[in-house]
């Protein structure tokens, strides 16, 4: 059996499906019997999606888009 | 270029597709090169227009503006000559934000101190935090989570071992989760949790 720290290092990758079989069912052992590491690994799960949170972000400033646009405009002439 | 459309041709600009493509690679830009971001743009779409005639699909035209940004990126990251400085696994190895948070308890009164602690970061709190990251650790962990690319396209892109992206990736998670409570320390984060703004006096 896998000890705490050994679980955690491997939780992200983990949920990335990154883990070989064998490795994914040491982790499995450990989650049926360690409420801590439930824990830990939903929390993984929600930083994944504090990450995965940003590719919606439109942050282009007008101003960018405006230099960005013109020179578009001078390469096409 | 021209491209076929419901049975229709019609010629496809390099504006079009630039135009299209600015939101998504700035944002890309943003996140791999910090306030270089414009002049990353700007010399991708530069590139890219030297190449438009290279596009075979248009509607591939988003990932190959991408795949430029990558190529100038990393071109960029070689005439630098920056020394890398990889981390020591010591230091971060085993830290655990999870744990931090529970040991700290930053929200005493709080029924759900993790989530608590995530609510305090919005978008730019979060775009902060990952440019307190070295690139080397900052590039993979953006491309990978955010933009979705597999860690042996990225290790193609970035022009290193694929070993190398994988350690890079797993100290680069283990980077993330120290720098959100660095953060959080240090923009007064930790105060009361902004759910329960309205309720404390």
């Amino acid at each position: 059996m896998i000890t705490c720290a050994e679980a955690v290092k491997q939780f992200w990758q983990y949920l990335d499906g990154d883990l070989t079989p064998k490795q994914r069912r040491r982790v499995d052992e450990h989650l049926g019997i360690c409420r801590q590491c439930c824990g830990e690994v939903e929390f993984a799960r929600l930083l994944r999606g504090v990450l995965d949170d940003q590719r919606s972000v439109d942050e282009l400033p007008q101003e960018v888009r405006e230099r960005m646009e013109r020179l578009v405009r001078d390469l096409e002439r | 270029m021209t491209i076929v459309a419901d049975g229709r041709t019609a010629e496809a600009s390099f504006s079009d597709l630039a135009l299209a493509s600015l939101p998504r690679i700035y944002r890309l830009a943003r996140r791999l090169a910090g306030d270089g971001a414009e002049d990353l743009v700007q010399e991708t779409l530069m590139r890219a227009y030297q190449r438009f005639q290279q596009l075979q699909h248009y509607e591939a035209g988003l990932a190959w503006m991408s795949t430029i940004m990558l190529n100038v990126y990393r071109d960029g990251l070689r005439r630098s000559k920056r020394t890398v400085v990889e981390l020591g696994f010591e230091d971060i190895d085993e830290f655990s934000l999870y744990r931090k948070v529970e040991e700290e308890d930053p929200f005493p009164y709080s029924d759900s101190l993790h989530l608590d602690f995530l609510a305090q970061f919005g978008r730019d709190d979060v775009l902060a935090v990952l440019l307190t990251m070295p690139e080397i650790y900052r590039a993979p962990l953006v491309l990978y989570y955010v933009e979705g690319y597999a860690t042996k396209e990225i290790a193609r892109h970035l022009g290193v071992p694929l070993g190398t992206v994988l350690a890079r990736l797993h100290r680069a998670r283990k980077l993330f989760e120290r720098q959100l409570w660095a953060y959080a320390e240090r923009e007064g984060l930790l105060r009361k949790p902004r759910s329960m703004e309205s309720v404390t006096p």
